[in-house]
Parts: structure tokens; sequence; C-alpha cells
């Protein structure tokens, strides 16, 4: 018993060979960090939830979950500044290495925790590695029609492409480029190969081209051709927002060649319609567009809607289950044929594609048509990797401490019943 | 023997007890004094025809029930107690079980009109639609009392349509459930009209053989048969296929009124197996006789059947006769489903409501606690161990009493223990049990023993009140996302088991804070020992449950949403858990708390599970819209500001120490704080820490 009793072998001392590098782990691996981190994530996790409630759930990724810094307008009781999730992260990721995992003390006894770190090191990589580089989009696939093109759903993008050119689409913008927190700002956007620059000012988060006279536009400030944008009260279902802004083309002296108002919608008295089509204007001797649109790509197969059944529970509209058979075509040619359902997702060639969505109930002569997200995720199977770890690293842990208590308890008589 | 804590013991069992009989004296409130006479009362029902009539099946939101669990939770959710008593002239008062009133809503709606099944909570609801309250402002209200104002409450609740929950007035809300629950009752009591009133056949009526019988009323089945051989309807049919639209037939409209009924009980079970799908209310049987449906080969002789039984009904001399008509009525549908091969789990159903074994469970903890109460008047004597045996192995009883009930919910539904918010209470409380029975084993010192009995009596009572409140049905279909075992009996159970041990450790540094308010420290430190290794213990057995059912909520939400996390609420939830845990035990490790500070810690951690437990579901964002739930805001927060006034009186403990240290100088020794462990001991060390 001499050798466990607990006062001489805490669990985690630091081991005795006095580097520099052991100094810097002891103080960037230490517990207060580790505490520091958990708390500063309950405290981003909760007013990121509550927020969630009035921004939804965009906003509140935004500002706390993917930011390194907590925008002023997300503070604290609006005074106390708050790091971003992902920094907080980063710091708990450096700390886990560094305490958890290099500066540990190894033994039978610690073996368990090290897994259960090195577990927790797999999630946060999983969950940067599909910060980073996970592709996500919807595919909507009518009845008897294939398609090969995701679209985002949530940010709008501008897409400037020449249509004479070699490769059509020039360039991409996202949404978080141009994105202002006032419609006063301006943000400028230029490429090399571009003989203009793009100016974009007067964005708004969700908005409708209007003319200059609706009287719902109380500052008509900026107008072309006696258009203006008539800015809406943002939807906290940020992919219901419609996104609208002024775009100037400037030379290379910054004279503006070109001007525009791009939106989504077009207010017309009272009737509003949908409208992406491009803007074009000329720079130099070619001729170029640029829409505001929702970005879109092609995936390196085909996916073919066979059929689509949606079973309701008897005498309701609930569903009980709804399903895509599909023929996946890839790009060597090869048809597969899969079955996707809730849960039951497609996995072939690193691409996942899950059913998200469908409507059966559309007008006669419309075909019906399912909704899959498809997504591109190199962590995708990250963390069960780890779950795996975690669970058995902390069963070790949890085990070996339960039976030594056990034992003692047997063992020893306890002082109640003495 | 050590000593055990007499009076907090007694104080303690007595507050549970008074806790538990005010609460549930709320419940059971008196009823409102207008007796009924003789006259006034339906005639008994036979048991028979009660026995039966429960046993038939209906299907209800894609699930197959019997008629007792539909009309149990009708009655629960109008009246807010699950059976009618009515007060009778001489003082007597009669009982009438729910498929009783049932039948009596639904073939004698006039008597039923009488009986007061209509909750009110505060009568100023009724004021407001221009009623004349009772004195009382909680109240039963009848149909026929409420009948007057019906115009106002459905133009309330079209109005509050509108308005979006959160800004509707509690006021508001009691309008719009009794309005909600007039409608369903007015369903009720109007699906078989067309049985008791027939038809009347329009003067002009052209074709044979109904021709003879104009200006006449006639039983609706006999105008339906004629109506569909008449050559109106015939050739309404041929131009109705070829896309003309000629007007309609006469009695087109009423037989078309009758028909879209859709409210009416689907009780008629499928004809054959291969179409389980087929259940139909009446209209059903209307809508296939003319369509050539499944049900149309017998439709015309089942409509007969109810236009007999409404006939007698209204006959208070064939009474009798009436109800040998319903038993044998009961009986064909009976006979029918089961040969349609869906009646397999209607009897179990009923049988399951009928053994409310939720309840026996509670009312055994109840008594088990008072007797463990009496136990520690004399912990040593003979009779303080045989009463301790006894709740020991009550205890074992009464847990084993809710797994049976889980079970027989996972038997009849088909799904994992946990599909709903009502089902996290039992498996939740049945977890917590059996640690906290599991520690007992270890300790033999009545501790856990207590907190098991206590969990167990909470529980039962906590899932009585969320049943009651909800009045709906516990076991309702799944939403396709909620349809696979494997998810639902890995995730879902971890995850709760993880909510039931951060819950329980909590529960025990609750205990400790309070021993240590009542300042038994120097009498007794195995106990707080004994509390401490518990607490940690279990919180350390929570991390790995919080964790493992997090990250594997992340995997599904992979499979099925195609990310494995989104910071949706209910995931953020379960992570601030996880999060806590770390964060005890690391600050632990870092020397920010001791003893005390653990437990302080611990017991504040009840806070987050109750919010990844209950808040999240209440703030209506996300995609785990299936566990939405409304209106236990106020609860919600009288629970954190418990735990946290619990948690202040922790710290106060920890002021005073400090303060009588430094009153009683540096010349004495310090008083002997319980079991201050070095910082970085396991607290997992059994008696290796002896003084």
């Amino acid at each position: 018993m001499s050798a466990e009793t607990p006062t001489l072998s805490p669990p985690e001392t630091p081991r005795h060979r006095a580097g520099l590098t052991d100094r810097i782990l002891s103080i960037v691996g230490s517990y207060h960090i580790a505490v520091v981190v958990f708390l500063l994530m309950i405290v981003l996790t909760l007013v990121g939830t509550f927020s969630q409630k009035t921004i939804g759930l965009y906003e509140s990724l935004r500002i706390y979950f993917v930011s390194w810094m907590v925008p002023r307008e997300g503070w604290l009781f609006g005074f106390i500044p708050l790091p971003g999730m992902a920094l907080v992260l980063a710091v708990m990721f450096v700390n886990l290495l560094a305490g958890g995992v290099l500066r540990i003390k190894k033994n039978w006894r610690t073996i368990g925790n090290v897994i259960a770190h090195l577990s927790m090191l797999g999630l946060i990589a999983a969950g940067a590695a599909s910060l980073w580089y996970k592709q996500e989009g919807h595919m909507r696939i009518f009845e008897g029609e294939s398609n090969n093109r995701v679209s985002a759903f949530q940010d709008w993008v501008l897409e400037v492409q020449e249509p004479a050119g070699a490769e059509k689409t020039v360039a991409v913008i996202r949404e978080t480029a141009f994105r202002t927190d006032s419609p006063a700002e301006t943000t400028t956007f230029h490429r090399k190969e571009w003989p203009f620059e793009l100016k974009v000012s007067g964005y708004q988060r969700n908005a409708t081209i209007t003319t200059t006279g609706d009287p719902a536009v109380l500052t008509a400030s900026d107008q072309v051709d006696g258009y203006t944008l008539r800015p809406l009260e943002p939807n906290a279902q940020h992919e219901a927002n419609m996104a609208g802004l002024f775009l100037d083309v400037l030379d290379s002296t910054g004279k503006s060649i070109a001007r525009t108002v791009l939106a989504q919608a077009i207010r017309q008295g009272e009737i509003v319609t949908r409208s992406d089509a491009p803007f074009s204007f000329k720079a130099g001797e070619r001729n170029f567009t640029v829409a505001l649109t929702r970005e879109s790509w092609e995936v390196p197969f085909s996916i073919h809607l066979d059929d689509f059944i949606a079973t309701y529970y008897p005498g309701t509209r609930k569903a009980k289950e709804y399903e895509s058979n599909v023929t996946m075509t890839n790009a060597a040619g090869k048809d597969t044929k899969f079955r996707i359902w809730m849960n039951n997702p497609l996995r072939d060639s690193g691409f996942v594609a899950y059913q998200t969505s469908f409507d059966d109930q559309s007008p006669p002569g419309q075909e019906k048509y399912s909704v899959l997200t498809v997504v591109k995720n190199p962590s995708d199977q990250w963390p069960f990797y780890s779950l795996i770890m975690a669970t058995i690293g902390l069963c070790i842990t949890f085990l070996t401490k339960l039976s030594r208590f056990i034992r003692r308890t047997v063992a020893t008589p306890t002082p109640a019943a003495a | 023997m050590k000593k055990a804590p007499v009076i907090p013991g007694i104080l303690l069992a007595l507050a549970v007890v008074g806790i538990v009989l005010y609460l549930s004296s709320k419940t059971r409130l008196k009823e409102a004094v207008t007796p009924l006479t003789a006259s006034q009362v339906a005639p008994v029902w036979k048991k028979e025809v009660i026995g039966t009539m429960e046993r038939v099946a209906k299907t209800d939101d894609g699930r197959t029930k019997s008629l007792y669990t539909f009309a149990h939770y009708e009655l629960l959710r109008n009246r807010a107690l699950a059976s009618v008593r009515l007060p009778l002239e001489g003082g007597t008062t009669r009982t009438l079980t729910p498929v009783e009133w049932f039948l009596d809503v639904i073939f004698r709606p006039e008597t039923a009109s009488r009986y007061a099944i209509f909750n009110v909570e505060d009568s100023d609801a009724l004021l407001q639609v221009g009623l004349n309250p009772h004195d009382k402002k909680r109240d039963k209200y009848s149909y026929a009392e409420l009948a007057p104002a019906r115009e106002q409450l459905y133009a309330a609740r079209t109005r509050l349509a509108e308005v979006p929950a959160e800004k509707q007035s509690r006021l508001d809300q009691q309008i719009n459930n009794l309005a909600t629950n007039l409608i369903r009752y007015e369903d009720l009591v109007h699906f078989l009209d067309f049985a008791r009133q027939g038809i009347v056949i329009p003067e002009n009526y052209p074709d044979e053989p109904l021709k003879s019988k104009a200006g006449k009323t006639i039983p609706f089945s006999e105008a339906l048969a004629a109506f569909k051989e008449s050559a109106a309807f015939k050739s309404f049919i041929v131009s109705a296929k070829a896309g003309q639209q000629l007007p309609p037939p006469p009695l087109f409209e009423k037989i078309d009124s009758v028909l879209k009924d859709t409210s009416g009980i689907t009780w008629y079970p499928p004809p054959s197996t291969d179409k389980p799908d087929a259940w139909v209310p009446p209209a059903g049987l209307i809508r296939d006789f003319l369509t050539d449906g499944p049900h149309a080969a017998t439709s015309i002789a089942r409509l007969q059947t109810l236009e007999n039984l409404a006939a007698l009904s209204s006959d208070p001399v064939k009474n009798d006769e009436f109800q040998a008509a319903v038993l044998t009525f009961g009986q064909g549908l009976i006979r029918d489903a089961e040969s349609s091969g869906s009646y397999k789990k209607v009897a179990l159903d009923r049988g399951y409501l009928k053994a409310d074994l939720f309840s026996w469970a509670k009312w055994g903890f109840l008594l088990l606690f008072l007797l463990l109460a009496l136990s520690w008047l004399a912990p040593s004597s003979g009779w303080g161990r045989v009463l301790t045996k006894l709740s020991t192995i009550g205890g074992f009883v009464g847990f084993a009493t809710i797994l049976t009930g889980i079970l027989w919910r996972v038997f009849i539904t088909g799904w994992g223990p946990i599909t709903n918010i009502y089902e996290t209470i039992p498996f939740i409380t049945l977890m917590a049990g059996i640690f906290a029975l599991f520690m007992e084993l270890i300790f033999r010192n009545r501790i856990s023993l207590i907190v098991a009995i206590t969990c167990g009596a909470a529980g039962m009572f906590l899932a009585g009140r969320y049943e009651a409140g909800d009045a709906a049905d516990t076991m309702p279909s799944l939403v396709a996302v909620l349809r696979s075992n494997y998810w639902l009996w890995t995730h879902v159970t971890t995850i709760n088991i993880g909510y039931a041990t951060v819950l329980l450790a909590a529960i025990f540094s609750i205990i400790y804070i309070f021993c240590r308010l009542f300042d038994i420290t120097r009498q007794n430190k195995p106990l707080f020992r004994m509390l401490t290794q518990s607490s940690y213990g279990i919180l350390c057995f929570g991390l790995v449950f919080s964790l493992v059912g997090t990250v594997l909520g992340g995997i599904w939400g992979n499979e099925s949403w195609g990310r494995f996390w989104g910071w949706d609420p209910k995931e953020n939830g379960a992570m601030v858990i996880v999060l806590w845990c770390l964060a005890v035990l690391h600050m632990r490790l870092a020397g920010w708390i001791k003893e005390l500070g653990l437990h302080l810690c611990t017991a504040f951690g009840a806070n987050f599970c109750l919010f990844s437990w209950w808040h999240v579901n209440l703030l209506n964002v996300g995609l785990h819209s299936y566990g939405f739930t409304q209106g236990l805001d106020q609860k919600l927060y009288m629970a954190y500001a418990l735990v946290c006034l619990v948690v202040l009186l922790g710290a106060v403990i920890k002021f005073l120490e400090v303060e009588a240290n430094k009153a009683e100088g540096s010349s004495k020794p310090a008083p002997p704080l319980p079991v201050k462990a070095p910082v970085d001991a396991p607290l997992l060390s059994g008696g290796a820490n002896p003084a």
C-alpha cells in the first residue's frame, strides 16, 4: 500500500528534468490555463446558445463560434470582451498537447488519461479541418432527372465571369469578404488579371431593389438610374436573407466606368420578383459580367433520382420515412445504385450525400423533387475514431480507479465501523 | 456503530413529505358543488361493456392504441385528472373511468354536457369571454356552462393564432387551451350526429327509390345506399372523370358534410392484412362506400350498427338492450382488428396505462422514505436495522417497477427507452437510483439509500406532473430522423445516463453542504469522506457518459444532417455538462478548489444539467425540434435559483470558518476540517487516509 499512498504520489507531477522546454511546457500546459479554457468555453457556449433565439444560428456562429475574437456586438453584457471559440479551442489544443500529452507523467495509471487527451486533440483537429476544408451544399434533383451541381445555401457570392474567356468564371468573392457592418463602408476588390477594380458599397444583409420614390426608403443616399435599396429587417434564418449592394467598376485610375445596384429581390410597386441576372460591363476591350448569386460548383459525379418515396403516418402529414433511390454515375462513367434515407447517407469517393428535404406536394404537371446535402469533409470519420479512443481512455482511467477504490474499501476496515 | 445524523434526517424527511403532500394536494382540488339529480346522470355502464370498449383499438397520429388510452388523455387534457367524479344528490359521488365518460359523451351527449370536466385554472379567463365564473379561482366547468361563450372562445382562439406563443399572457394561453379542448369535445359529441339525426330527403328529389320518401327523415345509411345507385350520382361521377363540372346531385352536400368530418374515432380496422394503414372513422366508411375503397363491402352494415346504437341510446327503457348492443359492437371491432393483424399491442397498451406502474412506484418510494426516516430515530436498534433492510429491499423493488414500466413501453413502441422528453424522466430516475443503490452497497450507511429513494419519489412525481401538464399520449409516433433504434439505444441512453449521474453527484454534494451547515463536521468525519468520494466518483462517471454521449450525438448528426457539430442548442447543452465536469476535475488538480469547493462546484453542476435537459428545449431554435416544449420557464428558473442558493449557503460556511479561525487566533490549533486531502491526492482512495 505504501507505494500508492496518495499523499506520496500525486497523479500528474512534472518530470524533474529542469530544461527550458520543460519549463515552457509546464507553463503552456498548466492546469490553470486548462480551467480558464473550460470556463471560457462554457461562457461562450451559453451566450452563443441563448443568442440563437434572437439572431439565429448563422450570426451566432459568426460572432461566437468561428471567430478568433468576439466582435463588439457580442460582448458579454455589452462591455466584457470575449475571445472567440476558435481562439479558445486553439489555446486548448496547445494546452492539451503540452500538459495532457507531452508533460503528463506516463505510467499504467495515467495511460487512460493520455489516450483520452489525445482523442480530444483529434476532435479539435477534426473541427478545424472541417471549418477550413469542408465543402457543403444542396443538390436538388427532380424525379427522373440528373444533377451534378451543388449550390451553397447560406452565403451570397459575387461571381465575375468573362463569357468570351477560356475560363468562364474569373472569380468568386464570398459574402464574408464584402460584408460590412455599416452601409457607409466600402470594400474594393482587385485581381491582377482584371483590367478593373470592383468597389462594393451600401451593403445590406437583407434588402430589395426599389425605386427611389418608394416611401419605405427613408434616406436614399445612393441610387443608380432611379433605383436604390430598401433595407429589410435581417431574418434570423440566414438562408432567408437576400443581400443587396451597390457595385462600382473602377478603371486603373480609380474612375467609375460602370455602376449598378445588385440584389436578389426587385420590388415594383407591391410586386417582388426574384432575379439574379448578371450585370454586364466592358473594361478595355473585354466584356465581363458580375452577378450576386449563390455559389455553386460541380461535383465529379452525377446523381440521377430514379424514384422518390415519402411515407406518412396514416391519417397525418407527419412523414414516417422518406427516401431517394438514386443512380450515381462517377467520373469513370460507372453506375451504382443507392438508397438514401434519414440516418443513412450515401458515401462514395470522398463525398457524402444526405437526404435533407423533399417536395412531393407540387401541383400536377410538376415533378416531385428531393434535396440532398452533399458534403466533402476530410475529417468526416475523425470524430468516430476520437470517440473510440476517448471511450477506451476514460474507461481505463475510471475502471482502474474504481477497482483500486473498491479493493481498498473492502481490504481496509473503514473508520466508520471501527 | 457510528451515530447517525438524527435531527437533520427527520427534518429532511418532514420537509420532503410536506412538499410532496402539498404538491399532490394541488392536483386534487375539490369539485364544484352542484350535485346532479338522478335524472341528470346516465345509467351505470356494465363492467363487461366497459372492459370490452376499453380494449377497442383506434389509430391516432400513426399509432394504434386502445380506446382507453385515447379517452384517458382526452380527459386528462380537459380536466387535469383522468377520471370524472360526479357529485350526486344526497352528498354521494360517482366516479367515471375515462371510457365510461367517453361512452356517455358519444352516446348520451345531453347528459355528459352536465359533467364538470373542463378545468379552468383562472376564473378571470371566463370573465374575458363574458361568462360568470364560479367563486373559486380554479374550478371545473361543464360543457353546458361553457357553451354560451363558445363563439367568443373560438374568436379569441383565432385571434391568438396570430400571436407568437411567448407574447401570450397566461390568461391568453388558458383561453386558447380551453377553446381547443372545447373544439375537441364537440368533435366527440357530434361525430355520431349523422346516425342520430338521419337525413331529410328534399321535396323535389328526382330519383327512385328515395323519390317516394321525399320530405321524410330516413336513416343516413339508407339514403347513402340509394344515393350511390341514383342516376344523378352516376352521371356526376362519369362527368367528373371526364374532367367536366356538373352541378352536384341532390343530397350531395349533406353527405359530403358528413364525409368530410375526419374528427371521428378511427376505430374501424383495415378489412385485410395487406392494407395495414386503412383504419378509418365513420366518415371513412362513407368515402370508401362511394369510391369503392377497402371498406366499401362492410360500410352500410357498419353504419346501420351505429344508427341502431344511437336509436337505443336515446331510449332509457331499453338500457339493457343498448348496453348489450354496445358490447356486441365492441367485440366485433376487436375481432375485426385481430383478424386484420393490427391489434397486436393494443391490449398491452391498455394494460400499461391501467397498471400505472410509475404512480405505484411514486407512492411506494414515499412510504419507504417514511420507513427510513423512522429507522433513523434508532439506527442501531433491532427495529432500526429491520426498517433499513426493508427499505433497501423496497428500493430495489421500486426501481425494478420503474424498469418494468420502461421495458413495457419499449415493448409497445418497439423503439429505445427514450424517444421524447417524458421518457427521459423515468429513465434518468432509474439510472440515478441504480447508481445510488450501488453506492449504498459499497458504503452501507443509509445516506445513499435515502438519496436513491428520494430520487425515485421525486422522479416519479415529476413524471406524473409532466404527463398531466402535457396531457398528450406519451408514446407518439416518431419523426423520420429518430426512427433508428441503433442511435436511440446508444446516444440517447448514454447522454441521459450522463444527466442522471451529474445530477446524482450534485445531490450528494448538496447533502454534504447541508451536513456542514448543521455542523456535524466534528462528529462524523467518515460521513464526509463518504460523501466526497461518492460525489467525486459519480462526477467522473458522469463525465465519461456525458462525453461519450455527446460525441455519439455528433456522430449521429454526421449521419443524419451532414455535420458532426453545428452548435445547435441541444448539442451545446450536452457539451456544457462535459466542460463543467472537466473544469471541476481540473480545478481540483490546479489547486483552485479543495473538498468544500469540489462540492460547491458539483452542486452547481446541477444547473448545467437542468439547462441541457430542459432549458434548451424551451428555446425553440435548432434542429432538435422534436424535443421542443414550453411553459416550464418559471419552474426552471426556480430550480436554478434553489441550486444557487445551496451553493451560496456553502460559500457562507467557508466564510464563517475563515472568520472563526481569525477569531480564535493563531495560538489555538485550527478547528479540524473534514478530510482535507492534499490538493492532488486522488479522492477515490478509500480509507487510505486515516487521520
